[in-house]
């Protein structure tokens, strides 16, 4: 307990030491000053003026570091600019669209990974084994909005069997309740895919490699030695032994997805976390850029924390440090 | 094993029913297709054009401007009288127009959006017009309005009718302070056009459905609109070729070129209000004089950019007025591309390849300085990036270099409103009431738009005296003079007059659709399904 | 031995097409002879350069000898000419195509690498050394200072990386390739300096450090002579992966729109100007694309067989 009590304690230590450096980033950096001129030869220095202070930016930086500060606090994280709501809101707004396609690529990454590393790792050396391999390492090599296009190209310009944007059709909510499941399938597919494939390779590499380790342990060569059928060995001692750090490396993988979610969502236009984060910098809505940064810091905090607490009760060795 | 073979047939199965599941409903909607989102439903914070072109269908306005950019025919006004002075406007409004959730549309109502356009809490972008021109708007009863001019132009009629006409027991309620704070008049917007609006899923769709209190019982034809949002180009367009998008704006000339033959799709061109040009920034001594300036117009070969680039979708510029509008002076023909008049015109200004390095150099204030210059450009416009290339070779021919910098489109507008820059190659959109004071008048070079800090004092003068002049006749030969004037001073290149290029599927009768400058959807209302 | 035997051929393969990468590509990667007649061309398409004698060139997609007169297709038009005044006729292949304005995808492909690669490689030698002073600085003197550098550490690793980096490329003006490679370096420094410092901490204890400082050497010069370059070695297997995961990064920018500005090319922005034309000019983003994985796939390889032949 007082090892999670610890880690916790730093989380929010560390959370507030981001929301500073966050925030002074953006006002420090010469450039983010508010502009909201659109070719427009009849916008004046005045009107500049009137809009900045309609939304409090023309006082000094410290009333509005204090400001921000009671933003976070009350949990609004600042009021977006463009949509004119609290940035909470928007994030969670934007949060569910990330997640239909980040639950299916997590499952798919986590599902197909380990699958394909125990499969790998019990053909180890054979012919199987190194074409999986070797292809592993491509499809972990693969850059995944290059990744994405050659996909869109494939299966929605020239198949056709999928649609290349969004989450759902136009009229989606005149379809009944099996139609709607298919269609949010079909527009789910290749986004998830996409956004799944890097990780799922690289969860299969390193599900083999512990496979590997756990293989090589004294233990299971005793048990073998002994003659114990194989497949009790293999569901008995190896599985789960070398599944633990795989689970616990679910916490370390949140963050890669929301990184992942930027370009994805940009190439198969979904209004997610990675889309808004691109359209707030590009709009220049910094609290909304400012509140999904800190936000999805928040997350990988979270997600250390919990691969810590998930390592600590797998692994009883861990909580004497 | 064989239980994972049979799950990968399952799973190929399920992916073919996925794939080939599409229900279709009633066709009796068209889709509209838009790379961005509007940005509000109220028409006080938007400012995107395409929000404009939307808020349109939703919102009525006192009158209709013609696609002549000078007449106005009656909408929510019936018919207006002008007092003998011509300071003072009478609207006579509808007396059958309501509000979506039934409340009558009156003269209140415009009285109270007067208030709202110009407040300064609000800010409204285009509110600095109609702050100096209109004195006061007062509603006399439910039906009758009277608006005050503090002083006899051209457009008065254009300048009471930008003013969004907005239900006052609506707006009423959130203090204009908060408005920018306030995503409340986004959540149900209560509008009184042909149009009102379903839904709205940002990012996503716009669904716009019949109003069936509207006021002209026969409009709209089509009773179901759906705007759908993908912000990738290449898809988008797609789509629109698959026919599942039906209609769609600001097609590139290389795909319309390309598929003009296809039969299920019709591209209708109209010639833009706007025009592209490269600014000469004159506090760079280079640039500070005429015939440079003029030489550097000969030596770009635009019209081979317009064959090539736009693949002829443009017409030359000449001026400050695009060609379609009437204080356009037709008598000013382009500057044609002639290289040895360039290199003519530039020796007479000093400059010579005196170190044989290629490169056209001068003595300015006792220095050696090369013919070197940046040109920048925003990031986001893919034409004017192959269009500044194509310059760069061009003048390359003359022993110019020019280097070539693409910006974000904020960073872009920082440098120009900062005068941070040597050259830009940039575009306006022009105001259907012509005034050209804001981007070349000595006084808009501190602080307006004059970003080239362009300055002649006879300029000034004139400008002055035709943007106020109330016979338009007369204000025409003057808008001429003007135009002379910077065609002889060439602040600007002027490059071209870029054609829209609309696509518009065969289910629409083509008949039925208008599109021009004022909007793409100008009577959308009007269309009808074949 | 066999391993740094690759790692090395690598490193001088990479070395070779960085000083030759301007001297191979076959055309201008920039510029574009004709816009006009050589846009949009499929792989493997073939044009002509045709020399008259007056020194002027045209380029033809087709041509044809007969009767004395050579006949001509341009992509929108066709003509003749006589033969006489013709003074050589050049074949061009461009075996990836052609780009809307008429640039050769390979040539461009080619000439974009370098930069990827340089950015690549010098923000990572830059990140290197300063998680190094870092970890050297935290491991030596420990204590307070210590806990300050391994708190900044901290906070800086639970960014995630990319949405940062994003934010802070997207909001300086005047994006450079250096202020870019200073960004990526800046940004990548908190994994080796813990690696070093870890390493440092481990030496100290060692026994032929214990028995160095008993004979009494200064502890500066124990540090920098005995402890640091054996703290050092082991992160440099890390430097590999990182020039993968940064040339990714920077691709990812440029994808995006924040990265390195055309007409210089990158893979990354190259990708995406071709993503924007995806249905007529479906061949543009292969060649850069399959040309990352390669690269970010040799990187990863070769950090692959350095740990095996570690372990």
């Amino acid at each position: 307990m007082g090892f999670i009590l610890k880690r916790l304690i730093n989380s929010i230590f560390l959370s507030f030491g981001i929301a500073i450096v966050v925030f002074l980033l953006l006002r420090i950096l010469p450039s983010v000053s508010f502009s909201d001129i659109y070719l427009n030869p009849r916008l004046s220095e005045e009107m500049i003026r009137r809009i900045k202070s309609a939304y409090g930016l023309d006082e000094p930086i410290s009333i509005q570091f204090l400001n921000w500060l009671k933003e976070i606090i009350t949990g609004n994280l600042g009021f977006s600019f463009i949509y004119r709501k609290p940035v909470i809101n928007c994030i969670m707004e934007s949060l569910s669209s990330t997640l239909t396609i980040g639950i299916p690529a997590l499952v798919f990454s986590f599902g197909v990974g380990i699958l394909i590393g125990i499969q790998s790792a019990r053909n180890r050396g054979k012919l199987i084994d190194r074409i999986t391999t070797s292809s592993l390492l491509v499809l972990y090599s693969i850059p995944s909005f290059w990744l994405g296009i050659i996909l869109i190209l494939l299966f929605s310009y020239t198949f056709r069997l999928f649609p290349p944007s969004g989450l759902h059709s136009f009229n989606f909510n005149e379809l009944n309740f099996f139609e709607k499941i298919f269609d949010l399938l079909r527009h789910i597919f290749l986004p998830a895919l996409t956004l799944g494939t890097p990780p799922m390779a690289a969860i299969a590499r390193f599900t083999r490699n512990t496979m590997l380790k756990v293989l090589s342990q004294t233990y299971i060569k005793t048990a073998i030695a002994k003659g114990l059928d194989q497949k009790t060995i293999f569901y008995r001692h190896i599985l789960p032994n070398a599944l633990l750090p795989v689970i616990t490396l679910f916490g370390l993988y949140l963050p890669i997805f929301f990184a992942g979610s930027i370009v994805i969502e940009e190439i198969f236009s979904i209004p997610g976390i990675g889309k808004s984060t691109v359209d707030s910098i590009l709009q220049r809505d910094y609290p909304l850029t400012v509140g999904i940064t800190l936000f999805v810091s928040f997350i990988v905090i979270l997600g250390n924390l919990i691969s810590d607490i998930l390592y600590s009760i797998f692994d009883p060795r861990i909580r004497l440090k | 094993m064989r239980i994972n073979h049979l799950l990968f047939f399952l799973s190929l199965i399920t992916l073919i029913t996925l794939a080939s599941c599409t229900k279709e409903i009633e066709k009796n909607y068209i889709i509209i297709g838009s790379t961005i989102d509007i940005d509000s439903f109220n028409p006080y914070l938007s400012t995107s054009l395409f929000t404009q072109d939307l808020l349109d269908r939703v919102y009525l306005r006192l009158a209709t401007e013609q696609e002549d950019y000078k007449t106005f025919t009656p909408l929510l006004a019936k018919r207006w009288e002008w007092s003998k002075d011509s300071t003072q406007i009478t609207f006579y409004l509808r007396n059958d127009v309501y509000w979506t959730d039934g409340v009558k549309t009156t003269a209140y109502d415009v009285e109270f959006s007067f208030k709202v356009a110009t407040s300064p809490e609000v800010a409204w972008l285009n509110a600095e017009d109609i702050i100096r021109n209109i004195e006061f708007v007062k509603a006399l009863n439910e039906t009758t309005l009277i608006v005050k001019y503090r002083y006899v132009y051209p457009y008065q009629l254009t300048d009471i009718n930008d003013v969004w006409i907005i239900p006052r027991h609506i707006y009423e309620k959130v203090p204009f302070s908060e408005w920018r704070r306030n995503g409340y008049f986004d959540e149900k917007p209560v509008t009184n056009g042909p149009y009102k609006v379903a839904r709205w899923e940002r990012g996503q769709v716009i669904e716009l459905i019949k109003n069936e209190n509207y006021f002209d019982k026969n409009y709209p034809k089509i009773p179901r609109i759906f705007v759908k949002i993908v912000p990738n180009e290449s898809n988008l367009l797609l789509q629109f070729l698959n026919g599942e998008i039906d209609v769609l704006p600001s097609i590139p000339p290389a795909v319309a070129e390309k598929y003009e033959n296809n039969p299920n799709v019709k591209f209708i061109k109209y010639p833009f209000l706007a025009y592209e040009y490269i600014g000469w920034n004159q506090r760079n001594q280079i640039f500070a004089d005429k015939r440079v300036r003029q030489a550097l117009s000969y030596g770009i070969n635009v019209d081979e950019i317009i064959k090539v680039i736009l693949r002829g979708n443009a017409v030359r510029a000449t001026s400050p007025f695009p060609s379609i509008f009437w204080a356009h002076n037709e008598k000013l023909k382009p500057y044609p591309y002639n290289p040895e008049k360039a290199k003519k015109l530039l020796s007479e200004a000093g400059w010579k390849d005196s170190d044989g390095d290629g490169i056209l150099d001068k003595i300015i204030n006792n220095k050696k300085v090369d013919f070197k210059f940046t040109l920048i450009t925003n990031a986001e416009n893919l034409t004017r990036k192959e269009v500044a290339t194509a310059i760069q070779n061009d003048l390359l021919k003359l022993g110019i270099k020019m280097e070539i910098q693409v910006f974000e489109f904020n960073t872009f507008m920082r440098h120009i409103l900062n005068r941070n820059f040597d050259a830009v190659l940039s575009g306006w959109r022009v105001a259907t009431k012509p005034d050209l004071a804001t981007l070349f008048h000595s006084e808009a070079i501190k602080t307006g738009h004059n970003i080239v800090s362009y300055s002649n004092p006879y300029f000034d003068k004139l400008n002055d005296s035709a943007a106020v002049l109330n016979n338009l006749s007369q204000a025409k030969i003057l808008w001429d003079k003007v135009q002379e004037i910077i065609y002889d001073d060439q602040p600007y290149t002027f490059l071209y007059e870029p054609v829209r290029i609309n696509g518009i599927s065969k289910r629409i009768d083509l008949k039925t659709v208008r599109m021009n400058s004022i909007s793409f959807l100008y009577n959308l209302h009007e269309w009808e399904l074949k | 031995m066999k391993t740094q035997r690759k790692i090395l051929a690598i490193a001088i393969s990479i070395i070779l097409y960085l000083s030759f990468a301007d001297i191979i590509i076959p055309f201008d990667p920039i510029a574009s002879p004709d816009k006009q007649n050589l846009s949009n061309l499929p792989p493997f398409s073939k044009a002509y350069e045709l020399t008259f004698e007056t020194g002027e060139k045209i380029f033809v997609l087709n041509y044809r000898i007969y009767d004395g007169f050579i006949y001509y297709d341009q992509k929108f038009s066709s003509g003749k000419i006589e033969i006489k005044k013709l003074k050589k006729i050049k074949t061009l292949l461009f075996i990836f195509g052609t780009d809307n304005l008429g640039r050769d995808v390979l040539s461009r492909t080619i000439y974009g690498g370098k930069f990827s690669l340089i950015i690549g490689i010098l923000s990572s030698l830059f990140a290197f050394l300063m998680g190094t002073f870092v970890g050297t600085i935290s491991g030596y003197f420990g204590g307070i200072i210590d806990k300050i550098l391994m708190r900044a550490t901290d906070v800086f690793l639970a960014f995630p990386k990319l949405f940062l980096i994003l934010v802070i490329v997207a909001f300086i003006p005047n994006q450079t390739i250096f202020s870019l490679i200073l960004i990526l370096s800046l940004l990548n420094w908190m994994s080796i300096a813990r690696f070093v410092r870890a390493e440092f901490l481990r030496l100290k204890e060692m026994e032929f450090i214990l028995a160095l400082e008993s004979i009494g050497l200064p502890g500066l010069r124990i540090a920098m002579k005995h402890i640091l370059p054996n703290a050092i070695a082991p992160a440099l297997i890390n430097i590999p992966l990182m020039v993968g995961d940064i040339i990714l990064t920077e691709s990812i920018l440029s994808f995006l729109g924040f990265g390195i500005q055309p007409p210089t090319p990158t893979w990354g922005n190259m990708i995406s100007e071709a993503e924007k034309s995806l249905i007529s000019t479906w061949w543009l983003p292969i060649l850069p694309g399959i040309l990352i994985s390669g690269t970010v796939l040799i990187m990863n390889w070769i950090s692959d067989i350095t740990f095996e032949s570690r372990t």
